[in-house]
């Protein structure tokens, strides 16, 4: 029952057709998924890889010894930092900055705060991370990346169609609807699905593009439901909890689909909002590689 | 690039391949083993061996969450492993590692003392929890294990958790399984103790239930019957009776007990069968209940009770036959002695008059003994002194022939009272002439009566031979008499203690003995005092010798 929503393929094409000069993520990351296909590669290897980046470096250890990770002693290299952490959080980590840093490259257009953006975007990733531990998941860098992302559609509109964006801005000011609702009415079409085809373009994974492509309509992820209906709830978590913001101030619609596919009750709500509270404070680290 | 290139890359593409396809082999040969294992302990120990050989480790700690379910300890049994080098202790992982990698319940390499030294953590997840992290020494530079080591280390833990929750969840369902068949053990050995049969059938007449005498009872070789038709297993009589009684049941809810004759290896076999509805929780009957009560004890009961009855009916009835004759042979006695005689026809009158009184009393007392024994005792009461009637019990002449010195003390307090003369003397008169007959060599005897606790205690105390402990209990038995010399030479019929216990009883009292051979005896007889008749008329109580 594929019933895609609103925007047709025509119309996304012919939005993000008018997007020029965006931005490739280093080869570093292909590099280390070539080396992490094969099952013999050694953290060694990897370090080795990584290490040849100093910024990158330097931003990984920063990254490995917060509290985010809070690992008890003092990690003083990438080899120990890929042993203790694990292969996947330290890719997921050289992820995560690089696509910082890709984005911070672009101008941003007034109206726009990115400091807010950024700030509820961390929190979106740390609640995802958060809802992903408790149901049992164990790549939980994968869900906060993906919460991380969840957004990554607007900057690519704020950076790249700025004179349409401004006017989503202000209609969002206007008449205080959505920032989804005011991207619909002006482009025909929404960050999320914007995210979506960039992620796809920068060849991450389809879990993570799904999960960001629906995360507004989490039914419509297939497969990937329970990734997108974290990123989802993570989303209203980060709102709940009002960590930055996502620039507007009206909750979307709830996805009932979402809850049940997770299974959480409305008990457990509380306990989340609680650990979503501290884990988000203690991924704010990430925040010094948006500046 | 040089030429052979191309040929390395493919030669190390294909050790890549046959290295990662070994791992495979060996992680699922050792899932296999870690799943097959059934205790707890012993999938651990596999798991952690697996791990070992995996790593090449020297060996293994394995840390569990302590019983307050806080902080993980080293675990008793399967707890280190770790070859010790000289003089060195093993290295432990800090308290806040194994919480990070609880908290993480990810498989992460740490560092020892020193950067040259790593241990690899692997985490046991069981429902959500980390319920267990094993340790293991890293031979080579942490760096250098192999992404594919660390996957099979997470994927051993994972069944190595699956196959703890599953000998969890088994014992918990053995532990449940036994709880029931002890329950129902303990049901069967209830109903099997029970000395009646009891037989459950639902209202098809299929058994449910049935004890061990139900069995018996019935000839029903096999308790193994649960399930089956009654009838078919029961032959003749019974069959129709018991189906009588079902039917019976099933249509009025219950059926009157009735007699129901077996034949067990050709004897007859009377059993009472009784029956009730069985009813559910919500009072509907699902079924019949048949008890079996075996009536041949109560039967040889009922025979014993006819025989000791004809035995009274005899004693009274030759006793009463022998007493009119008695009468008068002592009639013509006396009139034998009122005519002039030799002094040697007087001395024989005397003796035919003295063993006709001796005879005539024996009746008399066998007469006692079986209104006494049949209930029939009836008292005369009347308001009378009971000093008097020791007095006159004193002044007897026969209790003055030996040597002994009778004495009496006699209470004022003691008032007038309702009793029956002629009865009471007798007790008195019984228990006096014991006191002499048992002390042959004479000495005190002394006859006391006073009110204690509103009841009359009337106590004879005698300095003679005493009585056995042995023999107390029996001696008011009718007829018991105690064995010895002394005892032979001591006329008697063995009744005159049976009567005066009899006696007493009739009265609402007892008589109870203190004795210590060679020292002497003391009986007491205690009686409540009363001035007005009672109610009902006094009855003895029943059969006290029965």
């Amino acid at each position: 029952m594929t019933i895609p929503s609103s925007p047709g393929p025509d119309r996304l094409r012919r939005v993000v057709d008018r997007i020029q000069g965006l931005p490739t993520l280093p080869a570093m990351l292909s590099s280390i998924n070539r080396l992490m296909v094969n099952p013999r590669t050694s953290a060694k290897e990897i370090a080795q890889l990584i290490s040849s980046d100093p910024a990158i470096t330097s931003k990984v250890l920063r990254v490995v010894n917060s509290s985010f990770y809070g690992f008890p002693n003092r990690i003083s290299t990438v080899t120990h930092a890929i042993v203790i952490l694990g292969f996947n959080t330290i890719r997921s980590i050289v992820l995560s900055t690089s696509i910082f840093d890709a984005l911070r490259k672009s101008q941003p257009a007034h109206g726009f705060d990115r400091a807010a953006f950024w700030r509820h975007s961390i929190g979106t990733g740390a609640c995802s991370r958060v809802l992903a531990r408790k149901l049992g998941y164990t790549a939980l860098e994968e869900f906060f990346i993906a919460g991380l992302l969840h957004d990554v559609g607007k900057i690519a509109l704020d950076s790249y169609l700025p004179e349409d964006f401004a006017k989503v801005v202000a209609k969002v000011k206007d008449s205080d609807c959505t920032m989804l609702v005011a991207e619909e009415a002006v482009l025909g079409v929404n960050h999320a699905d914007v995210g979506g085809w960039l992620l796809q373009k920068w060849s991450l994974s389809q879990g993570l593009v799904d999960a960001v492509a629906r995360h507004h309509s989490p039914a419509l992820a297939g497969e990937n439901l329970k990734p997108a209906a974290i990123v989802h709830v993570g989303d209203m978590l980060a709102r709940a909890l009002q960590i930055g913001s996502g620039g507007d101030r009206r909750m979307p619609v709830l996805s009932e689909e979402a809850w049940s596919a997770l299974g959480i009750g409305a008990d457990s709500f509380p306990a989340l909002l609680a650990e979503g509270s501290d884990e988000a404070e203690r991924a704010m680290v990430f925040l010094e590689f948006a500046r | 690039m040089d030429a052979s290139a191309p040929h390395e890359e493919t030669k190390a593409e294909a050790d890549a391949l046959r290295h990662a396809y070994e791992v495979s082999r060996f992680v699922q040969d050792r899932s296999r083993e870690i799943r097959g294992a059934r205790a707890s302990a012993d999938i651990v120990r596999s798991f952690a061996e697996a791990a070992r050989q995996l790593v090449g480790s020297g060996g293994t700690q394995f840390y569990v969450r302590d019983a307050g379910g806080g902080q993980m300890v080293l675990h008793k049994t399967t707890g280190d492993t770790t070859i010790r080098r000289l003089g060195a202790s093993p290295w432990r992982p800090p308290k806040e590692t194994l919480d990070w990698v609880a908290k993480e319940r990810r498989t992460t390499t740490v560092p020892g003392e020193n950067d040259r030294e790593w241990h690899t953590l692997v985490p046991l997840v069981v429902a959500g929890d980390v319920s267990g992290i094993l340790v293991l020494d890293v031979p080579q530079a942490a760096g250098e294990l192999a992404q594919q080591t660390i996957e099979a280390l997470t994927f051993l833990a994972e069944e190595a958790a699956a196959a703890l929750i599953a000998a969890e969840e088994r014992a918990r369902l053995d532990d449940e399984v036994g709880r029931i068949d002890r329950e129902r053990s303990f049901l069967a050995n209830i109903l099997d103790s029970i000395t009646n049969g009891i037989l459950a059938v639902d209202l098809d007449g299929r058994i449910l239930q049935i004890n061990r005498n139900a069995a018996a009872m019935l000839d029903i070789p096999s308790l193994d019957v649960i399930g089956q038709d009654f009838e078919p297993l029961l032959t003749g009589d019974v069959r129709m009776e018991l189906r009588a009684i079902f039917d019976e049941t099933l249509q009025a809810g219950f059926a009157m007990e009735r007699l129901v004759t077996t034949h067990l290896g050709g004897a007859e076999f009377p059993i009472a069968v009784g029956s009730s509805l069985l009813r559910d929780d919500a009072l509907q009957a699902f079924g019949c209940i048949l008890v079996f009560r075996d009536m041949t004890a109560s039967r040889e009961m009922d025979r014993l009770r006819k025989l000791d009855q004809m035995k009274s009916d005899f004693v009274a009835n030759v006793s009463h036959e022998l007493r009119t004759p008695l009468t008068s042979i002592k009639a013509y006695c006396e009139a034998l002695a009122g005519m002039p005689r030799t002094p040697k026809e007087m001395e024989f009158l005397q003796v035919i008059e003295e063993e006709g009184d001796r005879l005539i009393e024996l009746i008399e007392d066998l007469l006692d003994v079986s209104r006494i024994q049949s209930g029939t005792l009836r008292l005369n009461l009347e308001l009378g002194n009971p000093g008097e009637l020791v007095a006159e019990v004193l002044a007897m002449p026969r209790l003055h022939a030996g040597k002994h010195r009778i004495t009496s003390n006699l209470s004022p307090d003691v008032p007038e009272m309702l009793f029956d003369w002629n009865r009471l003397k007798e007790v008195v008169l019984n228990l006096v002439s014991n006191a002499v007959k048992y002390s042959p060599e004479g000495g005190d005897i002394s006859v006391s009566l006073s009110v204690a606790e509103r009841n009359l205690r009337i106590a004879v105390e005698d300095h003679g031979i005493g009585i056995d402990p042995a023999d107390q209990a029996s001696l008011f038995q009718q007829f018991f008499r105690v064995d010895g010399s002394l005892a032979a030479k001591v006329s008697g019929t063995g009744l005159g203690l049976a009567i005066a216990k009899g006696i007493s009883e009739a009265h609402g009292g007892t008589v109870s003995l203190k004795s210590e051979p060679g020292k002497g005896s003391v009986f007491t007889v205690i009686m409540p005092i009363r001035k007005e008749p009672p109610k009902e008329e006094v009855k003895p109580e029943r059969s006290p010798f029965g």
